[in-house]
């Protein structure tokens, strides 16, 4: 798989959200999909996935939130 | 052109230039200090050992390259162990960490280093990379090491960050190095948009961490990305005039294996992706690269059981990945300095070959042995173990010199010689490969051994796989020969050890006198019998001397007989019955038949068996025989 045209973009204050933009192809160049003309709302996307899938990013979250929290760069 | 060096038992206030503990430094960073002597074109030789520095580099910028070379053999030291030549944040047991969130190594504005075999051993998890050089330009990392072991390294540092000067391309070179470091970054490249940049990441591993270009145009050549968590490489600000070129790279599971700007600032032929999420992001496609068949690597299934062994990560045999990249471009040798083993490189950095018959490097003798050469000898040849077989006169980097007491070394420029040639001076031969395989021999300059000096120093080094040998010559007649030694005893005993009981009067009583003076001494009396029965004793006398010898004529029941008047006569024949010569006897005690007589070098001139009769004449006709007196002349 891959991304071509690929970009995200930070949703304007006050939202915290993210769009992501591209297509999706094979490795022959032929589109399989896209994200869509506005893109694709990260917030959005997020609350659709299953709770296993969220579990296992969030683990993966959880590492770099502990680092964060311990250089002081978050609380 | 200086040579410095570095070694743990060296000390800064030394002046570098001498492998010795006592003229090398001691630290990583005393090169890189202010008021350092090192310019360009000079080299610094690291030995091994744990160097725990965080080096801030305050030297002037070298305006053409220095060498910064770790010497893993210990080649160009006396008295280090081959090991690593680890600049680390560690202590040097690798226990604990020494310091951390700060960098190795790092400068501002500083160009034309060229670092070599060196492990940099980070601890990093703060800001900036742990190799880190700003606004730089012409830095080189040739066959070395990243490591980082920080628990906060999930960052956006690198491990090894290089930028450039506004305006100045990076012309940065990273070959043949590897990088197993847990930061999101292991490289980062960082330019200034220059499409002359001639940046190059070539035969390097990359495990576990991304390879970051940043406004810079680059080339990556040859290399393996393994389980790159994020990317495998990452493009940050590409344009046309911060173009990245990727060619013959191996990318194996990797999150996504390459990531532009966009397809106009970057391109990839020859790849092989494989495991990965995504192979390509806003990175055009390639119809020579390939997406398909499994990753083509080692991870150590020849080790285990028993094939062939190839380096890890490296393409096994008829593995998809061998011949299957281009050669333009490519580096003609891979990781590990091997030849490609097939027509085309391989994708990726390693390429398939058996590491049997690799052997490990084993270091020659260091001990400085001591032999002696007599002054002003000449056309001499000694031999020397430098522990690694196949030197020649000609091999790279091998060289010999010798210094007398207090002078200045000298080059001895080697001559090829087989080993049973004439000598000529700086000859130098291989002894046997086979049954004294490290066994050398050099043909010493006339020059060397000249009178006048206490000593000379030969020492042989500089090629790859020894680490050289030291030898002292000695020039000293040694004292006295052997032959002078014996001739001053015997003289010194006669001259002056004479007292009675002595060695020397004993030689000279007993061994010297008889043998070398004319004076008579009296041996005897032998008893010879009447009637042909003999005599009491042999003769036994040193030839060459005259000698009296004194008989006494007795009957067959051992009674004297008188010789008052008579005329007593010895006869001396030799072994062939030949008379030899004939000796008037003086009567001493004639009434008990007592007589002397002198025997002369007519006889005791040859050595050999005589016999002596001696004849009683008292009249015209009475005479009668005595003995034989059996008599042998030799040199007792």
């Amino acid at each position: 798989m891959n991304l071509q045209n690929f970009r995200i973009e930070k949703v304007a204050p006050p939202s915290t959200d993210w769009l992501v933009f591209g297509d999706i192809e094979d490795d022959n160049g032929n589109v399989l999909g896209t994200f869509g003309v506005d893109g694709t709302s990260v917030n959005i996307w997020w609350v659709q996935q299953d709770e296993t899938f969220q579990a296992s990013i969030v683990q993966q979250f959880a590492v770099v939130m502990a680092n964060q929290i311990m250089s002081g760069d978050a609380e | 052109m200086a040579t410095y060096y570095v070694r743990p038992d060296g000390n800064d206030t030394n002046t570098g230039i001498g492998s010795t503990t006592a003229l090398a430094w001691a630290t990583f960073g005393k090169a890189f200090a202010t008021g350092s002597p090192v310019v360009g074109g000079d080299t610094v030789y690291i030995a091994p050992g744990a160097y725990v520095e965080s080096i801030t580099v305050t030297a002037t910028s070298p305006s053409s390259e220095v060498n910064i070379i770790g010497n893993p053999t210990a080649s160009q030291f006396i008295g280090v162990s081959p090991g690593f030549v680890r600049l680390t944040s560690w202590n040097a047991a690798g226990t604990s960490v020494t310091f951390s969130s700060v960098p190795l190594i790092t400068g501002a504005s500083k160009n034309n280093y060229t670092f070599q075999n060196i492990h940099f051993d980070g601890n990093h998890g703060g800001s900036n990379g742990a190799v880190y050089f700003t606004t730089s330009r012409y830095l080189k990392f040739i066959r070395c090491v990243f490591t980082n072991y920080s628990s906060t390294g999930f960052s956006t540092q690198s491990t090894l960050w290089l930028t450039s000067a506004s305006g100045t391309a990076g012309d940065f070179l990273i070959d043949r190095c590897t990088f197993g470091a847990n930061n999101a970054g292991n490289v980062n490249l960082s330019g200034n948009s220059i499409l002359a940049d001639t940046s190059t990441v070539k035969d390097c591993l990359f495990i576990g961490g991304r390879a970051i270009f940043s406004a810079i145009t680059a080339s990556v050549f040859n290399c393996t990305f393994v389980a790159a968590s994020q990317q495998g490489i990452l493009q940050l600000s590409g344009s046309a005039n911060a173009y990245l070129t990727v060619r013959n790279s191996l990318f194996v599971n990797c999150g996504t294996a390459l990531s532009g700007t966009s397809t106009s600032t970057c391109e990839q032929t020859y790849c092989r992706f494989a495991g990965n999420s995504t192979n390509l992001t806003n990175f055009p496609t390639s119809v020579t690269s390939q997406t398909t068949g499994n990753g083509g690597v080692d991870v150590g299934y020849t080790y285990l059981n028993g094939l062939n062994p190839t380096p890890i990560f490296a393409s096994y045999a008829s593995s998809p990945n061998t011949s299957f990249g281009t050669s333009t471009g490519a580096p003609t040798v891979d990781l590990f300095s091997a030849a490609w083993s097939g027509a085309s490189p391989d994708a990726g950095g390693i390429t398939n070959y058996s590491m049997t018959g690799v052997s490990a490097y084993l270091p020659g003798s260091q001990t400085i042995t001591t032999i002696t050469i007599a002054p002003g000898s000449t056309s001499q040849s000694i031999e020397l173990y430098l522990g690694a077989t196949g030197l020649t006169a000609s091999t790279s980097g091998l060289s010999a010199r010798y210094n007398r007491t207090r002078t200045a070394s000298v080059s001895i420029p080697l001559v090829a010689r087989t080993i049973a040639q004439a000598w000529t001076s700086g000859g130098f031969a291989e002894v046997d490969a086979t049954n004294m395989p490290g066994v050398y021999r050099l043909d010493l300059p006339d020059a060397a051994l000249a009178a006048g000096a206490d000593d000379v120093t030969i020492v042989v080094r500089g090629a790859s796989g020894t680490n050289g040998a030291v030898l002292t010559v000695t020039l000293s007649s040694g004292g006295l020969t052997a032959a002078q030694t014996a001739a001053a005893v015997w003289d010194e005993a006669r001259a002056s050890h004479t007292t009675a009981g002595t060695f020397g009067q004993y030689v000279n009583a007993e061994l010297v006198t008889p043998v070398t003076s004319a004076a008579l001494v009296r041996m005897g009396p032998f008893e010879v019998r009447a009637d042909g029965l003999g005599a009491s004793d042999p003769l036994d006398i040193q030839k060459g001397a005259q000698h009296g010898i004194d008989i006494q004529c007795v009957d067959n029941n051992g009674a004297g007989i008188d010789i008052t008047s008579a005329t007593v006569t010895a006869k001396v024949y030799n072994s062939g019955a030949t008379l030899v010569d004939t000796y008037s006897c003086t009567a001493t005690y004639a009434a008990d038949g007592r007589a002397t007589f002198t025997i002369d070098t007519t006889v005791t001139n040859t050595p050999g068996t005589y016999t002596a009769t001696i004849t009683r004449t008292t009249g015209a006709s009475d005479t009668q025989i005595f003995g034989p007196l059996r008599i042998y002349v030799r040199d007792i």
